[in-house]
């Protein structure tokens, strides 16, 4: 548990801080700390522009104008941080690594969590687990309740509803929050569209990332094969496991652009990460996602 | 039990089983294999894709014809398998053994005794009770008597203690044993399995007995191999010029090879020597070539059997002694010692003892100093003292005292006078048996009638030679053929120049051994009772021959020596005086202490000592002087055992009975196995038949890590381009491409000589593909900066396995560490232990200068793992004098791709290596600075940047590789000022 939140913090400080880009004010973003770079509330000065007729004779800069003929608005820089909800699969197909020198997809999962958890909090952001019922917070500490939290240490998040069906809980979040969901996503398309759906219903935004093992891209079994599902959905026996990876495959990539569909619906992205690449790939990928959000983005992102 | 020709079964109704096999066929068709379970949790997309084709439901016909093999060989195995079975005992009642036990017997009598031992343990699961005849007198002298019904336990008790006797077996007292057992009524007139252990000889008593025991029931005679039929070993005569054994054997019908052993009295060999028998041959007589020396220590000789005859043993027989029967002993040490370990030893029979009589040959010399005159080294007594020295013991003495000693031959000079009593007490001697050799000279040209010549001899004799006369002096002349002499070849050195000559006479053609030229005597003899009379009709010294001084004299003088008798050793007593035994044969033929029953025998009866349990063949007498008594030259018939018909015959060795019960399970064993291996590669769970797929994928995460880093670097450099780095950054090959000499991949010699060539620099393969080509492609800059800067030629690096490959070549070691390098065995701890001892430089990379510091990374970890057990110094930052930051560029901090980072050295002031730090540990990743590909084009960029922090990191690695190679030799250039001023003063 202490090595897994080093490594996530190490691969983490490989990065700079991430500052999510915030599109909208929202009421989840609170008044912050740190500038964004732009015009918006707050109390650093950024910057001095002619009045316009729409300004209101209270914001006109006296002193700067007092300097020229025009008038001028001072302008200050946006200071705001942004609450970011995160949520990794803890279902048993999870469990699931398909060669000894790989890791399990949980294990992945939580270790992109916590290097993204650790990413979010020195650029400053709030952050918090969905299904707990805690209220996104900043600071280092936080990143140790969210391993306990993850890991199974003290005060671990009880299992939530729909924990089982590989779906993220159907929590209310507030309006225009962001969101990280880490999982595989094997679950029935509807019920991953109801549940974007839902997100979207609450202008919630966000990425999810699908951690795929090598083997269930790629059906490498062959001959007289018995599959046993791992969330008890029951098992399969065929004759010739080579004979069916073709449609397989078909299928399975018919679910990863139904998903990327969904998400795009909903004004979310899709990154699909495989637990034989590097962990830091998909961490660039995903801070490239969330740093650089933009519209023609959305969709199938891989890393 | 069930017999199929040579093969039976213990237990045949376990064969029923393989009826069940076509069930099993049956059932194995119907089963379909087991399917693999794999735990897949996309199994939502699996279902409702179930293959249209029937997969094939049941095993292949050869897998299951495979399986039904081993289950057929099972059920085979089950039923207990045996090849040659043995046969059971016939008849019941009781188990009559017969077992000869006489001298003859001796040859592989533990064999008998198991085979014995074997027969009686079948009496005993049987049931049936077993009488034990022996043939040959018991030692204590008792005719043998057949036992009580004994019990299988304590039958194969007495068995077990019953050995060969050193004497012949007596089949008539055996009969009269019957005879004696059925009149008391011991039961063995009932139906009884009569077993006769022969030793394959004839005797009397061996055609009644043979009838006898037929009529008492089925009889089975068990003959010996032809290997261990018995010989005899008869002695020669006590005396005799060649040391000839007479070999006996019974059966003659094969050749047989058999090797004698020539044994001093402690029982050490002396010689070996082997023998044939031809086919058809029953007695021969090899002369055993023994050098005169050893001849006197001989005690015994062996003949014992070889067990298994060395094929080139007869083929190296010479012709002429092939004709004799007689092998040369082979030089070569191999085949010497062969005869050794696998022979068989024969028994008593075969073997002769020898004393004194065959050994000691005393000479004496006629000799009266006082009368003897003349100067003493050309006197007749001195040349004959030189010729006779290596002949035998030799004393000078008057005849009285000689013959009174006892000697074999008695050497008269001319120069020595005789008297009436000494010619009688020689003549009586002669007839004794004593060999006199006379020899001529001007007392006995003179004498009147002197009878104790062989022949009447003119006065005067005759001058061949002298100041008055023309004629040449004689040579030798023909040599009679049937004389002692024959053989001998005349030397033209020796000439006669006056002899005596004999009076012609009939019978003077055959009493003359030896003549000259001119046909005139030179030598004659006579016998005289049982001795020799020799006259040598010239002088022993060179008064009238150059005879003494050619080397024919001694051998004349050798072969007369032995005509004469051996001599015993005199001992004291009276003529009937009892000798006691001093050593006795057993039945095996070995010397040992005599038994209680033992008895003395009469000096006079010696020679004709009966052998027998009261006289056991063996030395008689005292220790130092021992008289022989040999058991083979009384066995007067030796011939083969024939019994009549009615007989069954048998031999020794065992039925070969061989439980086949484990090779049958074995077999199944690996048909199983084979099956199981089959089964999982058609399961497709052979582990090693999957080592495609990983591989390629880790070469896939490398690549991505590779891709990865890349970006990170560019990332960190220009912060505005970081989309199009990542559209572009996924496929591209980092390092340049490998040559056909990839470091690790040379072996033996190759690597010796490449890395020895020239100066190279080498790094150590991680393991991590990416790494190991950062670090290669690091390494190649770094030599080529080199070649264009200094004089250092360096060659291509080399990748270093530290676990496999020697490191001394190689001034210094670029070592990239990473976390998935696996822990160093002790061999290579203690390899990179010497390595530094001798001088080696270390260059530990941890290439995390670029991560938080301060804090323990993995690749912190994965070294002070990997450094465990290294005998690592005290380390410190370089400090600012260091010899480090001036061998070659002034520089005082050390970056690499990555700057900030603290370079640890060792502490200064070890005087060990010349000063020479032996380990480095820095973070910088200098190989990713370093690192070109093929056109020279750096392939990282450097954090922060810039051309300066490239060309930086350059001259840190070429103040390095100085630093390694000249140690602190720019240490010293720093105080030549002030030496100089010092020197100046």
């Amino acid at each position: 548990m202490e090595s897994i939140r080093a490594r996530a913090e190490s691969l983490g400080e490989s990065l700079p801080g991430l500052l999510i880009e915030a599109e909208r004010v929202a009421a989840t973003v609170a008044q912050g700390i740190h500038g964004r770079r732009r015009v918006g509330m707050g109390e650093t000065f950024w910057q001095y522009r002619p009045f316009e007729a729409h300004d209101a004779a209270s914001s006109v800069d006296w002193r700067r104008s007092a300097r020229s003929d025009a008038l001028y608005v001072r302008e200050t820089e946006w200071e705001a941080a942004q609450s970011v909800w995160l949520w990794a699969d803890g279902s048993a197909s999870m469990d699931y690594a398909s060669d000894r020198r790989l890791p399990r997809k949980t294990d992945r999962a939580r270790l992109l969590l916590l290097a993204s958890a650790a990413l979010l909090l020195r650029g400053g952001e709030r952050v918090a687990l969905m299904g707990v019922g805690e209220r996104p917070a900043m600071g280092r500490a936080v990143l140790e309740r969210l391993s306990d939290r993850l890991l199974g240490g003290a005060g671990a998040a009880p299992a939530a509803e729909g924990e089982a069906a590989g779906l993220p809980p159907s929590e209310r979040l507030p309006r225009g929050a962001q969101a990280l969901l880490f999982g595989d996503f094997l679950a029935p398309i509807e019920a991953v569209e109801e549940r974007l759906g839902a997100f979207a219903a609450q202008q919630v935004r966000g990425a999810m990332i699908q951690i795929m093992d090598p083997a269930e891209e790629a059906l490498p079994f062959t001959g007289r094969t018995r599959f046993l599902g791992m969330e008890s959905e029951g098992d399969l026996t065929v004759g010739r496991a080579e004979a069916l990876r073709a449609r397989y495959v078909e299928r399975l990539t018919a679910h990863r652009d139904a998903l990327g569909a969904a998400a795009r619906a909903a004004g979310w992205r899709l990154l699909v990460h495989h637990t034989d690449q590097p962990p830091e790939q998909a961490l660039l990928t995903l801070y490239m996602a969330l740093a650089h959000d933009s519209p023609h983005a959305s969709g199938v992102g891989y890393g | 039990m069930l017999s199929l020709g040579p093969l039976a079964f213990l237990q045949p109704w376990l064969l029923a089983g393989l009826l069940a096999l076509p069930v099993l066929w049956w059932l194995l068709r119907l089963l379909p294999p087991a399917p693999k379970r794999v735990d897949f949790p996309a199994i939502r997309l699996l279902f409702g894709l179930e293959s249209p084709e029937k997969t094939p439901a049941s095993a292949p016909w050869w897998l299951i014809l495979l399986r039904l093999a081993a289950a057929a060989l099972l059920i085979l195995a089950v039923a207990g398998p045996v090849l040659n079975p043995e046969r059971g005992l016939e008849g019941d009642g009781p188990l009559l053994l017969v077992i000869d036990d006489g001298f003859a017997a001796a040859p592989r009598w533990e064999a008998r005794q198991q085979r014995l031992t074997a027969l009686i343990e079948q009496a005993g699961r049987a049931d049936r009770p077993v009488r034990i005849l022996t043939t040959a007198r018991r030692l204590d002298g008792t005719p043998p008597e057949v036992s009580d019904a004994l019990p299988a336990a304590r039958a194969e008790a007495a068995v077990r203690s019953l050995a060969p006797k050193p004497w012949p077996g007596d089949r008539l007292l055996a009969l009269a044993a019957l005879d004696r057992a059925a009149a008391e009524g011991a039961g063995l007139d009932g139906p009884a399995s009569v077993i006769w252990a022969a030793d394959g000889i004839d005797d009397a008593g061996a055609a009644d007995l043979a009838e006898r025991l037929d009529a008492l029931g089925p009889l089975t005679l068990l003959q010996p191999a032809a290997e261990a039929a018995p010989v005899l070993a008869v002695p020669p005569r006590a005396g005799a010029a060649e040391l000839a054994v007479t070999l006996r054997r019974a059966e003659a019908s094969a050749a047989r090879t058999v090797v004698l052993t020539a044994r001093g009295p402690d029982g050490r060999p002396l010689a070996r020597q082997a023998a044939r028998f031809e086919a058809g041959a029953r007695e021969i007589a090899p002369v055993l070539d023994i050098p005169r020396a050893l001849r006197n220590d001989l005690a015994l000789i062996t003949v014992e059997a070889p067990a298994r005859l060395p094929a080139r043993l007869p083929a190296r027989l010479p012709n002429r002694e092939a004709a004799q029967g007689v092998g040369d002993e082979t030089p070569s040490e191999s085949a010497a010692s062969a005869p050794e370990t696998l022979t068989i030893g024969l028994g008593a029979g075969a073997t002769a003892l020898f004393d004194e009589r065959w050994a000691r040959r005393p000479v004496g010399i006629v000799s009266d100093a006082g009368r003897d005159v003349g100067l003493a080294l050309l006197s007749e007594v001195y040349y004959l003292d030189r010729a006779l020295a290596p002949v035998g013991e030799l004393s000078r003495a008057p005849v009285e005292i000689l013959i009174r000693a006892g000697q074999a031959a008695i050497f008269l000079p001319d120069s020595t006078p005789l008297d009436s009593n000494d010619r009688d007490r020689l003549v009586d001697w002669m007839n004794g048996g004593g060999v006199l050799v006379r020899f001529a000279g001007p007392r006995l040209a003179q004498a009147e009638d002197d009878d104790l010549t062989p022949v009447p001899l003119r006065r005067g004799g005759r001058q061949l030679s002298g100041a008055l006369q023309w004629t040449e002096p004689a040579r030798i002349g023909a040599v009679a053929d049937d004389g002692p002499f024959a053989g001998l070849a005349p030397r033209p050195d020796a000439v006669v120049k006056r002899q005596v000559l004999a009076e012609p006479s009939l019978d003077l053609d055959e009493k003359t051994w030896m003549r000259l030229e001119d046909d005139t005597p030179l030598v004659t003899a006579e016998p005289r009772g049982d001795g020799w009379l020799v006259l040598i009709h010239t002088t022993a010294n060179t008064d009238w021959s150059t005879l003494a001084i050619s080397g024919l004299f001694v051998e004349m003088l050798q072969r007369l020596t032995e005509l004469g008798a051996g001599v015993p050793t005199a001992l004291p007593g009276a003529p009937d005086r009892p000798i006691g035994p001093v050593q006795t044969l057993d039945g095996f033929g070995r010397l040992g202490e005599p038994p209680v029953t033992a008895r003395p025998i009469a000096a006079d009866e010696l020679a004709d000592a009966v052998v027998g349990p009261e006289h056991p063949p063996g030395f008689y007498g005292t220790e130092t002087a021992r008289q022989a008594v040999n058991l083979a030259p009384q066995i007067a018939d030796f011939e083969t055992l024939d019994v009549a018909a009615g007989a069954t015959t048998a031999g020794y060795a065992p039925a070969d009975e061989r439980p086949l019960d484990k090779w049958f399970y074995l077999a199944a064993l690996l048909l199983v196995l084979i099956d199981g291996l089959v089964t999982l590669a058609m399961r497709g769970q052979m582990p090693g038949l999957r080592g495609g797929r990983p591989r390629a994928r880790s070469a896939n995460r490398a690549a991505g890590g590779a891709a990865a880093a890349l970006l990170l670097g560019a990332a960190l450099t220009s912060p505005a381009g970081p989309a199009a780095a990542q559209s572009d950054g996924g496929d591209q090959v980092i390092g340049a491409p490998m040559g056909s000499g990839a470091g690790g991949a040379l072996a033996g010699d190759d690597f010796a000589l490449r890395a020895a060539n020239a100066t190279t620099l080498a790094y150590v393969v991680t393991g991590d593909a990416a790494v190991d080509r950062v670090s290669r492609a690091g390494l190649s800059g770094l030599s080529a900066v080199l070649r264009r800067r200094t004089a250092v030629e360096a060659a291509e690096p080399i990748g270093v396995d530290v676990n496999e490959d020697e490191l001394a070549f190689f001034p210094l070691l670029y070592w990239p560490v990473t976390d998935a390098q696996p822990s160093l065995h002790q061999g290579a701890v203690d390899r990179l232990n010497r390595y530094l001892a001798n001088g080696g430089t270390i260059l530990f990379d941890t290439r995390d200068a670029h991560l938080a510091s301060g804090r323990l990374s993995a690749a912190s970890e994965a070294l002070q793992r990997l450094a465990r057990g290294l005998d690592a110094p005290e380390l410190t930052p370089v400090p600012p004098d260091h010899v480090l930051t001036k061998s070659f560029y002034l520089m005082q901090d050390f970056p690499g791709r990555w700057t900030g980072d603290v370079l640890w050295i060792e502490k200064p002031g070890a005087e060990v290596n010349d000063g020479v730090a032996r380990i480095l540990v820095g973070g910088a990743d200098w190989s990713g600075a370093w690192a070109v590909d093929e056109a020279g084009r750096p392939l990282f960029p450097v954090t922060p940047g810039g051309d300066r922090q490239r060309e930086m990191a350059y001259r840190f690695g070429v103040n390095l590789v100085m630093y390694a190679l000249t140690g602190n030799y720019k240490a010293d250039q720093v105080h030549i000022p002030a030496i100089l001023e010092r020197l100046g003063q």
